[in-house]
């Protein structure tokens, strides 16, 4: 590990990624995973300068409806205000302190801080202060304070903390097109569930964030989960795993993508009824957006938005996965399931039985993972010893597949850039084969709105 | 509704009001300062002032000024012309309509639903509405203001409880239908057995706190002044009588 810079005249920071073109290999320094320090920079130089997801416009059905969020470290009410706009406001009086809203979500128009009484609304204005007199005709009122900005791209609301980012649109990049390819499974607009999913992980979140779209260690990790599936008379064909890529879509952002058909891999098994309804939605989706597109809405993908934000369409459901973390050693995941309301009962039963019983934190995957990644933070301990862990995997292959790991290093690339001042070049593959790359074409209307 | 702490008691000044070609009684209690906003009471009892005067108390300690009427032996119609009457009342008080809090009980309580079909009241709540009347409301006028109904299950149409939330959580506004399990429609009138107790407890609570978070509180002259400030950003007069 390097610690100082040639010449020996200041020190350097450490080496975190270790990107070996020549060999090829891949490596990063596990002291990022237990590092008090490099929090504080992730801190400060991911969380505080880049685009951050909060929520789903649709959580946030009527006026006045908020939820209380921590993005970045920070409390936020996530509100939609009388008008109907999506407003995010830092949840702290900016009297003295206090949280203005205690509970985790409600309908309320109007905020009143318990400690002193000031009242806001859910645009952000201070309406009422107690014994106003005391502070004299000319005192400035202050309102919320809120994020230097907030945008959504249909329906997924950011923030970001930074008043010169980037266009979300540009931010997302290429990543945009996944959304789209979730995005467009409802023709009246895909909606959040209520109900969350919330677990805390003794481990790193860099380290879920690599599990999220890691298509190597299914098999191996998940082992009972598919022998369920196989017990339910589900016949699961293991090839069709193989049948994936992984991709860099700009920005850190990078997928796991299925090919077409392998969104429904692993699920339940589906009455004739349903399987009908599902063929029918999708019919009608060839219809406006063409047979390429659609194609592509079938496959599986496990998308990443740099840094924290997951959404996996798999196993007959998207999953909405927020990481956050707390301590080095510790962090915290919420998890959301997007839906699209007008499918019939058996289907959403599936649904939300798969969002319970794989993705959910007792159900029959996610628990696998925590412990896998437990155990790997648990090691860190001896991150002196064996100071680094292989990405490598697929760098040399002309094409990445989805088992691969280009999706972990196109992340690690922007982090270390991002942390560490550490520029690397894009990794050269090939490019996707034709079916992975079908365009969404226009061919009845259809309303899409980033706003 | 028992007051759990004794507290001085203000007794509400009786009148009469003209509202839909008839006279009606009503009650009032009228603050000083700055009132938190202006709750207008439609309560059952044919005599207001005995109907309201413990709502219209509990209401005080809160804030709000309040105006109350009885809508006893009124049909549909005459309720909304009651209804309507009582709003132009306060508006005379300089409250405007999303500065009031519409509190109706049993037939009281969908008039004040039907009232938030316009969309412009700060906050409604029924208790113990006919859910046979809530449900044809929300089906002809889906609310526009926030409307929280209460009912016993023991009353006659609970059984449409479902459907009437149903109904309610399409509509544009925020509702919330509770239904309070082992009472009667009676269940707001405190009484010992464990469950009315509770229920007229908790619902006493509902209702102040869905004021408080919903009916937009009066601007205070200093508060004024600062709008005036953002509205303006060059020096403005003192308008006559701000305090300083």
């Amino acid at each position: 590990m390097t610690d100082t810079l040639p010449g020996g005249s200041a020190p350097a920071r450490p080496q975190y990624v270790d990107d070996d073109r020549d060999a090829p290999r891949f490596r990063v320094n596990r002291r990022a995973m237990v590092d008090d320090d490099v929090l504080a920079r992730e801190r400060d130089r991911i969380f505080d300068k880049v685009w951050l997801y909060i929520g789903h416009e649709t959580e946030l059905a009527k006026p006045n409806d908020f939820k209380t969020r921590t993005v970045a470290g920070r409390p936020l009410i996530f509100a939609r205000d009388k008008a109907g706009q999506i407003q995010v406001w830092v949840n702290s009086c900016p009297h003295r302190g206090a949280m203005i809203c205690r509970e985790k979500e409600g309908n309320a128009r109007f905020m009143t801080c318990f400690y002193h009484g000031w009242s806001f609304n859910t645009s952000g204005k201070l309406v009422s202060v107690p014994g106003d007199t005391s502070y004299g005709r000319d005192f400035e009122r202050p309102g919320l304070a809120a994020p230097a900005h907030v945008d959504s791209y249909r329906g997924f609301v950011f923030v970001s903390f930074n008043p010169d980012v980037e266009d979300l649109v540009d931010y997302l990049a290429e990543a945009a097109e996944f959304l789209d390819l979730v995005c467009d499974q409802s023709e009246s607009g895909m909606r959040v569930l209520e109900g969350t999913h919330e677990y805390s992980v003794k481990a790193n979140w860099k380290l879920l964030v690599e599990n999220s779209y890691d298509g190597y260690h299914a098999v191996s990790t998940h082992q009972r989960y598919f022998e369920m599936v196989a017990a339910s008379g589900v016949e699961l064909d293991a090839t069709r795993l193989g049948d994936s890529i992984g991709v860099d879509l700009g920005n850190g952002h990078a997928a796991s993508v299925g090919g077409p058909g392998t969104g429904g891999l692993f699920g339940r098994p589906l009455s004739e009824a349903a399987i009908a309804e599902k063929e029918a939605r999708f019919a009608s989706f060839r219809t406006r957006f063409g047979e390429a597109w659609v194609d592509r809405m079938t496959g599986a993908r496990n998308l990443v938005i740099f840094p924290n934000l997951v959404v996996i369409d798999l196993v007959m459901g998207v999953v909405i996965r927020k990481i956050d973390p707390v301590r080095p050693d510790y962090m915290e995941v919420t998890a959301w399931e997007l839906v699209p309301p007008e499918e019939g009962d058996e289907l959403k039963r599936q649904r939300l039985d798969n969002f319970l019983t794989f993705w959910g934190p007792g159900g029959l995957a996610s628990p696998d993972d925590v412990e896998a990644l437990e155990t790997c933070q648990r090691s860190f301990a001896a991150h002196r010893e064996l100071s680094w862990s292989d990405v490598s995997r697929g760098m040399s292959s002309p094409v990445a597949l989805g088992s691969d790991e280009l999706q972990m290093r196109t992340w690690w690339r922007r982090w270390d850039a991002l942390v560490n001042d550490v520029e690397h070049a894009d990794e050269p593959h090939d490019p996707p084969s034709e079916r992975f790359r079908g365009r969404r074409l226009e061919l009845e209307p259809v309303e899409t709105t980033s706003s | 509704m028992d007051l759990d702490v004794t507290l001085p008691r203000i007794e509400p000044a009786p009148a009469v009001l003209a509202a839909g070609g008839r006279e009606h009684a009503t009650a009032s209690i009228r603050l000083g300062g700055v009132p938190r906003g202006v709750a207008v009471l439609l309560v059952e009892d044919h005599d207001p002032v005995r109907g309201a005067s413990e709502p219209m108390n509990a209401l005080v300690e809160h804030g709000f000024e309040s105006l109350a009427a009885s809508v006893a032996g009124l049909e549909a119609l005459a309720c909304d012309r009651l209804v309507a009457g009582l709003l132009e009342e306060v508006t005379t008080w300089d409250w405007s309509p999303e500065q009031v809090g519409l509190v109706g009980w049993g037939r009281g309580g969908t008039a004040a639903l039907h009232r938030c079909a316009t969309g412009d009241l700060g906050a409604a709540v029924g208790i113990s509405p006919a859910l046979a009347d809530v449900r044809e409301i929300a089906c002809a006028d889906a609310p526009r203001s926030p409307w929280l109904g209460m009912v016993g299950e023991l009353a006659p149409d609970t059984g449409l409880a479902e459907e009437v939330g149903s109904l309610l959580d399409g509509a544009p506004a925020f509702t919330q239908l509770v239904v309070y399990p082992g009472v009667g429609p009676d269940f707001h009138r405190d009484a010992a057995p464990a469950l009315v107790h509770a229920a007229a407890f908790d619902c006493w609570q509902r209702v102040v706190e869905w004021l408080n978070v919903r009916v937009s509180p009066r601007p205070t002259p200093y508060a004024e002044l600062w709008e005036l400030r953002q509205h303006h950003s060059s020096d403005v007069p003192t308008p006559e009588g701000t305090p300083r």
